[in-house]
């Protein structure tokens, strides 16, 4: 389920490892298996980019990189999947950025609550220096960051009641992932934050344990979310996106030819992934639409001001991070 | 002899502490649900705790049914051999057992320095709260391992292996 | 070198090592020595992730609900209103135990929580009447397997999002499998019984009256199953939270309206639950841990790949996707098999012309068999640990059981429609 995908968060200090080595020369006889894992499901757009990458690569390097996908949780994912990484594992793990922000906080904050409107806002903030000096603190930390991009929509509030303004939440139960980031952002947008597992939620709703959850249109319709609540109010509250990662050590040992194909065949499949997801989401809105599930816009100043708070809230960011981000956002317009 | 409290208390040590958190874990949940429906509110911090105490509850557990026998295994192989041989099968499952454990508590130490600072998704703690549960409980059952293998080897009436069902 | 560690197993299983630690001693060589691509302490991520999991809760809840329920007489009063409607059948402690689980299916939908329930509450009782221990455990295991069939069973739930078919559907679709199964179970404890002497618990069926009498007496005991199912519909809990909350209920009917359940109880509720838990649970953990293996090196895979190059006939296919769960049913744990071969089964299934919600039935029938039968089987390990029954007189005893699943099984995979009955009515 594409729901569970995007999840956590939390602080640590940074845990730091050697520099990487100097590259190994190409070698006729080189083969690399690298196992890349995530939690999505096959029917998901992020499970076909994995398979279309990796076969790829695998192309392109004469089957001298072989990525061995693992989708749905079937190896290590979460913060097990960044700890492989971080350990030196032979494995690529595909998160949520925020999990990233366990080794360098500021990671939080670039995928916090209420920042992006536009996918091409997160596509450009991630090219800003700002972001480029996370991504170096994070290879210092061991991770070498394949892309941040690989993006499957923006998160809505789904309930059965409409949701135009904070008020409008209150005393509502959401569901949410068990995350720092998420409950924090779902309460202070005034609702009440209930982490529940994935597998419980749909029955939850239905029942009314839970007054509803929040997810993308594509998990949504994937996951026939329609059936028990049919209202959503485009908060946009969060945009769903997966990075690739991999040992900053195992990189180091690959031959720079075959590095180069690896880092173009990622961005590359991030840029196709996001053509796919924005050609389809018209689609996929009008087909939820004909199964009775009602859009509406919010009162996205009111929700974008509650949320503030949360930045100053996370542990161990850069000290008006927020502020950075908005300038950087700024810039763009 | 009367048996005094305090060796009551610590004969039963395991089964008292795994207690003790069978029972956080419930009261979490109850207290949890009752919260969530009259309140509507909740303690979002209690699937973790309750599922951290769980993991605690399972793997001291787990070491009071080593100490008492209560882990499954299969002997029908085992109790067909001649008695003499099965001696020998019993004394080398006790190693094989001590090597296991053993290992496993050397890897529990590796893993949790190397890990601790990864923190848990919900309160952000030290994720060394939860996995410290591996290390005691493997650390337990290597002495209960070292302690079973010296009495099996004294032990003259060998046909029922110890710990094996 | 791949499959090494499966011979490991194999060894260690038969010295007479504790399951559990088999299955850890043979993970842990293949990533100590066998493959490198990851420092081997990192496979105790899994023995952590896999324990702290909300769904597994259920188990130490609906145990010591078991528990509490033997010392507070709710279990009794619940057995005989089962009782007076089965008891007058050949065997009417053995259907009694077939019924309990079916209506324990609304409750707990978890097979483990429901055969380690009923191990401490039905099994004393029935070698008490003369029932073989063997016997009393394999049918308590058996009609195990029929609780997670009933909605709201987890593994519905879990293979609902995996097929990404809706969840609602699959509950709907989990009745009449559930009710055939234990309909074949009952005529199996019948022949049997019938077979051995023994005899019906009453002399001959009981009247409307008595049974309104009967209904009238166990009315708190009966309330346990459908208070739960009531609080589940009106949102009280979540079906993980049914087991502390019946936990709870269980504790106010025994001190205040029963009357019977005191403090010094809890000794042996406690001591109760720790055992069963753990030892339950470990062997989960162990056998994720060895699916943690098998998933590594693609084992699941390269066994569905081979079986798709043999046939290309719906029919033929599900014939081979039972025969294949069964086999590997009897070595992993059930909801591993479910949660790492039905992504790769339903597309596989969905092209040759298969409705995923019949699918699903199919495997969790099947895994649900797969965990009654030896030599692994979480469902055996459960009842065999509680009851202290010998894994080889259980053995002698199950297979009939399994024979009339089997049966069941055919059935719903050959006749898609008595599957798909209601969800169609409903949906
Ligand atoms: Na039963
Ligand atoms: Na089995």
């Amino acid at each position: 389920a594409g729901c569970a995908a995007s999840e956590e968060e939390t602080p640590a200090p940074d845990g730091n490892e050697a520099p990487a080595e100097e590259p190994a020369e190409t070698d006729e006889d080189y083969k690399l298996v690298l196992r890349l894992s995530h939690v999505f499901s096959p029917d998901e757009q992020l499970t076909k980019s994995m398979d279309l990458v990796a076969e790829r690569i695998l192309e392109k390097t004469d089957g001298a990189i072989e990525i061995q996908t693992f989708p749905q949780a079937q190896l290590a994912v979460y913060k097990d999947g960044l700890e492989q990484v971080v350990r030196g594992s032979e494995f690529i793990s595909v998160e949520d950025p925020s999990y990233l922000g366990d080794y360098v906080p500021d990671f939080k904050a670039l995928v916090g609550p209420m920042l992006y409107s536009e996918f091409d806002q997160y596509t450009q903030m991630i090219e800003t220096d700002l972001v480029q000096d996370m991504i170096a603190k994070a290879e210092e930390a061991g991770i070498k960051i394949l892309a941040l991009d690989y993006i499957f929509g923006f998160r809505n509030i789904i309930t059965n009641k409409l949701i135009v303004n904070p008020e409008d939440l209150k005393g509502m139960k959401l569901r949410t992932p068990g995350s720092q980031l998420f409950i924090d952002s779902i309460n202070a947008m005034g609702a009440t934050a209930t982490p529940l597992p994935w597998a419980e939620t749909l029955s939850a709703v239905q029942q009314g344990v839970v007054d509803g959850l929040e997810g993308s249109e594509f998990t949504n319709i994937g996951t026939k979310v329609y059936e028990v609540a049919t209202n959503v109010a485009l908060t946009k509250h969060f945009l769903g996106t997966a990075g690739v990662y991999l040992s900053t050590d195992v990189w180091a040992d690959i031959p720079e030819e075959y590095q180069t194909i690896i880092e173009e065949e990622f961005r590359y499949g991030a840029e196709e992934m996001i053509q796919i997801i924005s050609e389809s989401y018209d689609a996929t809105k009008a087909e939820l639409e004909e199964l009775g599930v009602e859009f509406n816009e919010v009162n996205l100043e009111a929700f974008t001001e509650l949320t503030k708070p949360v930045y100053e809230n996370m542990e161990g960011v850069t000290p008006g991070i927020y502020d950075l981000l908005m300038d950087e956002l700024d810039k763009m317009e | 002899m009367k048996e005094s409290n305090l060796k009551k208390i610590l004969n039963n040590i395991e089964e008292i502490i795994a207690s003790g958190f069978i029972i956080l874990t419930t009261v979490l949940v109850v207290i949890n649900v009752f919260m969530r429906y009259f309140l509507k509110t909740g303690l979002y911090w209690s699937e973790e705790v309750a599922t951290a105490s769980f993991v605690w509850a399972v793997f001291i557990g787990a070491v009071a049914g080593y100490k008492k026998g209560k882990h499954i295994g299969v002997d029908i192989l085992v109790n067909l051999l001649p008695a003499s041989i099965q001696k020998v099968v019993v004394i080398m499952v006790d190693i094989v057992l001590i090597l296991l454990n053993g290992y496993m508590t050397y890897l529990a130490v590796i893993f949790i320095s190397l890990s601790y600072i990864k923190p848990t998704p919900v309160l952000g703690i030290s994720s060394a709260y939860i996995s410290s549960a591996l290390l005691v409980s493997f650390t337990w059952v290597t002495i209960y391992s070292v302690i079973f293998l010296v009495r099996d080897i004294r032990r003259t009436d060998y046909s029922k292996g110890g710990d094996i069902l | 070198m791949a499959f090494l560690p499966i011979l490991i197993v194999f060894l260690l299983y038969f010295t007479g090592i504790p399951i559990a630690y088999a299955l850890f001693g043979s993970s842990l060589t293949y990533f100590s020595f066998i493959n490198d691509a990851s420092a081997p302490d990192l496979i105790l991520q899994r023995y952590i992730t896999s324990a702290q999991n909300f769904s597994l809760l259920a188990i130490p809840f609906f145990i010591m609900a078991g528990s509490i329920m033997n010392y507070s007489g709710i279990s009794s009063k619940l057995m005989k209103f089962a009782e007076v409607l089965t008891g007058h059948m050949t065997g009417g402690l053995g259907q009694v135990n077939v019924l309990l689980s079916l209506l324990m299916g609304g409750v707990s939908g978890s097979a483990n929580a429901d055969a380690a329930m009923q191990s401490k509450m039905l099994v004393p009782e029935m070698e008490k009447r003369g029932y073989s221990r063997a016997f009393s455990a394999a049918i308590t295991a058996a009609s195990s397997a029929v609780t997670p069939v009933i909605p709201p069973g987890i593994n519905l739930i879990v293979y609902g999002l995996i097929a990404q078919v809706s969840v609602g559907a699959m509950f709907m679709a989990g009745y009449v499998p559930g009710v055939l199964m234990a309909i074949s179970l009952m005529i199996v404890v019948y022949i049997i019984s019938k077979k051995r002497g023994y005899t019906p618990t009453r002399e001959k069926r009981a009247t409307a009256r008595e049974i309104f009498k009967q209904t009238l007496e166990s009315i708190w005991a009966l309330l346990f199953p459908f208070g739960i199912i009531a609080g589940l519909r009106i949102g009280l809990f979540t079906p993980s939270e049914a087991g502390a909350v019946a936990v709870l209920y269980t504790i106010l009917v025994g001190f205040f309206i029963y009357k019977e359940l005191k403090i010094e109880h809890f000794k042996d509720i406690l001591k109760d639950t720790v055992y069963g838990t753990s030892s339950v649970v470990l062997i989960i953990i162990a056998a994720n841990v060895f699916g943690y293996y098998m998933s590594w090196e693609r084992i699941p895979q390269m066994l569905t790949e081979m079986m798709l190059g043999i046939t290309e006939n719906p029919m033929l296919m599900l014939l081979m996707i039972n025969i294949f769960y069964l086999i590997l049913g009897m070595f992993i744990e059930g909801g591993a098999a479910l949660i790492i071969l039905s992504p790769l089964l339903v597309p596989v299934v969905t092209q040759m012309g298969v409705d995923p919600i019949h699918f699903g039935m199919i495997t969790i029938v099947n895994i649900m068999i797969g965990g009654i039968t030896p030599p692994f089987g979480s469902m055996m390990f459960t009842v065999c640990t509680i009851t202290n029954t010998k894994v080889g007189a259980f053995m002698k005893e199950i297979w009939p059981f399994i024979l009339a699943l089997l049966v069941v099984l055919l059935i719903i995979t050959y006749f898609p429609g008595i599957v798909m009955f209601v969800p169609n009515l409903v949906f």
